[in-house]
């Protein structure tokens, strides 16, 4: 699923990076590599932004650059409920 | 001896610098760019050294100017030693920069910052292990509070001395062997980095060194595409990436050896984000926060503004007397004067307290919270939420504002910005709006300026973002943790912006007014009124008029002094009817950006998009003020 369709205080790993090559560095810059485990904190109204956090850093992403984003939810681990 | 301060965004490193730097610190623009460093001069055990802060970035990959001119500052053998900062709370990221620079195998030491704050987050970290690891200085540091600065610097002072390089980390086996062959063919090139440094580049593809090598050996080009070719097809993914892939591996390694994890302590600011951030409860608190800054700022000014300005009426009167009544010589000195008397008056007063405010939002962290609460509202314009900053400024004053798009990523998004940010009311427009229509007609007709100033802005940003084309590609900002600000490094950042306005906009202010005095005492006035006579019958404006409307453009708030000069009289209701006076106040409001603005504009875009945003602000202001003035006319206004 894209990153725009999941749910605030979801835990994900990501699948896919943006095409454009100046988007993909900048957000590779930024920790987001394939197979990065982020959780997804918020989300602003009206198609804002998402609010994720990946290696402890808390990142916002345009609606238009977090729809380019495959991710799939994080398998849960023993103990997780 | 120069020192270089590298490191990412929000890692410290500008507090560091404003900890150690003179009020003489100088900001500059890298040649050819609008990239920005500022260098200052610090003594260190007896030894003057120059300190260099340049702008945060995340990696040396050269994909925006940013990090394009940071290694090629650091190539150059100006540079003696490099202090690394790194964020301690983010080491691993901050790792992936370190390990670049390492390759770089020029002298180097490493500042551990916000230490303080890492003890906050349960993290301990071990720096003996991380600098037996690195083969280079770790300094622990606490920018904000001054701990650790001066061992930071001895170090880095005796690290220049030694002027030894450290060891580069060892990649795979595959990386080794083409990072070996393309340094075995650059042996005898002059290469801007260390040949091995040059050798990752090209494997990483950084186009721009490429180029250069070209130049020199152009034998080398197709040799690093091969080894490129070959390191990819070996691991299903390009070259770039293997490397990249690698180094993040590297440094998590890194950090996995160095940082222990303890037990965290949750405190008001990992809570402060659930209101801040809030749907609905982060706007209310935006507004509050907004209203707050310009009710302070605005309460400022009004406490300064009026003695300062008695102040300079008083020496006018003064030097009339002194020059013996009207005269060529008086005319120039008053002029003179008046422009003295506009900047630090009318400007200061507002422009002082508005920079103090914006330097502590900035640092205390809200700026990326506002730009994320509005992004999907800039998105309406064509923009992102990063471009919520010049707009914020363009209500204090359109130079910064104009100035503060170099935050933007792209050209066009700076264009777009800096366009639309000078539609915005300053507050020498503001002048105009609450002289004119605020105190004849009611607060409530200013307001109705303003909002309506929102939705042509908004219009315009519509209109030009389809002219334009290709959409902003979105907002990617990091979020910093909220901190609390240094008084020192609030202070110095809203010294360097004053000191900008007193260097470049306030002379054209000054040499504005002269000749402004000059052209009236020769009488030039009803020769220009004739020439402004056009827009001003299509307003519906008095002929005298026209001398007001052009010298707005010198300075805003000439607009109305002039106003009541050429009406000979205060009283604006005598001269002009209502709908004259929303009609003028509304073409002041968005017509041609004063000079100062225009010199910034020239400066940072050209020529030619100094003039294209003259000529779309007088179409604007031209069709706004001629829909206001039908409007008012058919309501029976």
């Amino acid at each position: 699923m894209r990153l725009t369709d999941a749910k605030p205080g979801a835990r994900l790993d990501l699948r896919s990076l943006p095409a454009d090559p100046n988007t993909e560095h900048q957000v590779r810059s930024l920790g987001l590599l394939l197979g990065a485990r982020l959780l997804l904190i918020r989300r602003a109204p009206f198609r804002g932004p998402l609010l994720i956090e990946v290696g402890g850093r808390v990142i916002a992403l345009g609606w238009k650059i977090a729809s380019g984003l495959e991710v799939t939810p994080e398998p849960s681990r023993p103990g997780d409920g | 001896m120069r020192i270089a301060l590298v490191g990412q965004p929000n890692c410290g490193k500008s507090t560091l610098f404003n900890q150690v730097s003179s009020y003489k610190a100088h900001t500059g623009n890298f040649p050819g760019t609008s990239v920005t460093y500022t260098e200052s001069k610090v003594r260190v055990q007896g030894v003057t050294v120059d300190v260099v802060d340049l702008p945060g970035t995340y990696t040396l990959a050269g994909t925006n100017p940013a990090e394009r001119v940071t290694l090629r500052y650091l190539a150059s053998t100006d540079v003696n030693v490099i202090i690394n900062v790194l964020d301690a709370t983010h080491l691993s990221q901050g790792l992936d920069m370190t390990l670049e620079l390492v390759e770089l195998q020029r002298p180097m030491v490493v500042a551990v910052n916000l230490l303080d704050e890492a003890v906050r987050l349960g993290l301990r970290i071990d720096g003996p292990a991380l600098e037996a690891r690195l083969g280079v200085p770790v300094l622990p540091l606490v920018a904000s509070k001054g701990r650790g600065v001066r061992h930071l610097f001895n170090a880095a002072l005796q690290a220049g001395k030694r002027a030894v390089g450290p060891t580069r980390p060892r990649y795979s086996r595959d990386v080794e062997d083409a990072v070996s062959s393309l340094t075995a063919a650059l042996l005898g090139t002059p290469t801007p980095l260390h040949p091995e440094a040059t050798a990752f580049k090209l494997l990483e593809d950084d186009t721009e060194l490429a180029s250069e090598v070209a130049r020199r050996a152009p034998g080398l080009v197709p040799l690093a595409e091969q080894r490129r070719r070959v390191l990819s097809d070996g691991r299903g993914q390009p070259a770039r990436w293997v490397i990249w892939g690698e180094r993040h591996g590297l440094a998590g390694n890194l950090e996995h050896a160095v940082v222990t994890q303890g037990e965290r302590r949750t405190t008001w600011r990992d809570r402060l984000d659930d209101v801040l951030l809030h749907p609905v409860a982060g706007y209310a608190a935006l507004l509050l926060i907004l209203f707050g800054f310009f009710q302070v700022v605005y309460a400022t000014g009004q406490i300064v503004e009026p003695p300062l300005s008695a102040l300079f009426t008083a020496w006018t009167s003064r030097l009339h007397a002194a020059l013996g009544g009207p005269s060529l010589l008086d005319t120039l000195a008053v002029g003179l004067l008046q422009g003295v008397a506009g900047g630090a008056a009318i400007v200061l007063p507002y422009l002082v307290p508005f920079l103090l405010g914006l330097g502590f939002l900035e640092d205390i962290g809200y700026m990326p919270r506002l730009a994320f609460l509005m992004d999907a509202l800039m998105h309406r314009l064509g923009l992102h939420g990063k471009s919520v900053v010049p707009f914020i400024l363009g209500y204090g004053c359109s130079v910064p504002a104009v100035m503060s798009t170099r935050i933007l990523e792209n050209r066009r998004d700076r264009f777009l910005a800096a366009t639309l940010s000078t539609l915005i009311p300053c507050s020498a427009r503001l002048v105009v709006v609450f002289g004119l229509v605020a105190a004849t007609i009611g607060p409530a007709a200013a307001a109705g300026i303003y909002l309506l100033n929102v939705f042509v802005i908004a219009l315009t940003g519509r209109v030009l973002s389809s002219m334009l084309g290709e959409d902003s590609p979105g907002l990617i900002l990091e979020i910093p943790p909220y901190r609390i600000p240094a008084a020192r490094t609030v202070l110095a950042k809203a010294w360097y912006r004053v000191r900008e306005f007193v260097v470049e906009a306030w002379p054209a202010l000054i040499a504005g007014s002269a000749v402004l005095a000059l052209l009236s005492f020769f009488g030039v006035a009803p020769l220009l009124n004739a020439l402004v006579r056009p827009v001003t019958w299509l307003l519906g404006l008095p002929a005298a008029t026209g001398v007001p409307l052009a010298f707005g453009i010198l300075r805003k708030e000439l607009s109305l002094v002039m106003l009541g000069q050429a009406l000979g009289t205060l009283d604006f209701s005598l001269a002009l009817t209502q709908v004259q006076r929303i009609t003028f106040a509304v073409f002041v409001v968005f017509y041609v950006p004063c000079l100062a603005t225009l010199v910034v504009l020239r400066r940072e875009f050209g020529w030619r998009a100094m003039l294209a945003v003259s000529a779309i602000a007088t179409f604007v202001a031209l069709a706004v003020a001629l829909a206001v003035r039908g409007g008012l006319l058919l309501a029976g206004v």
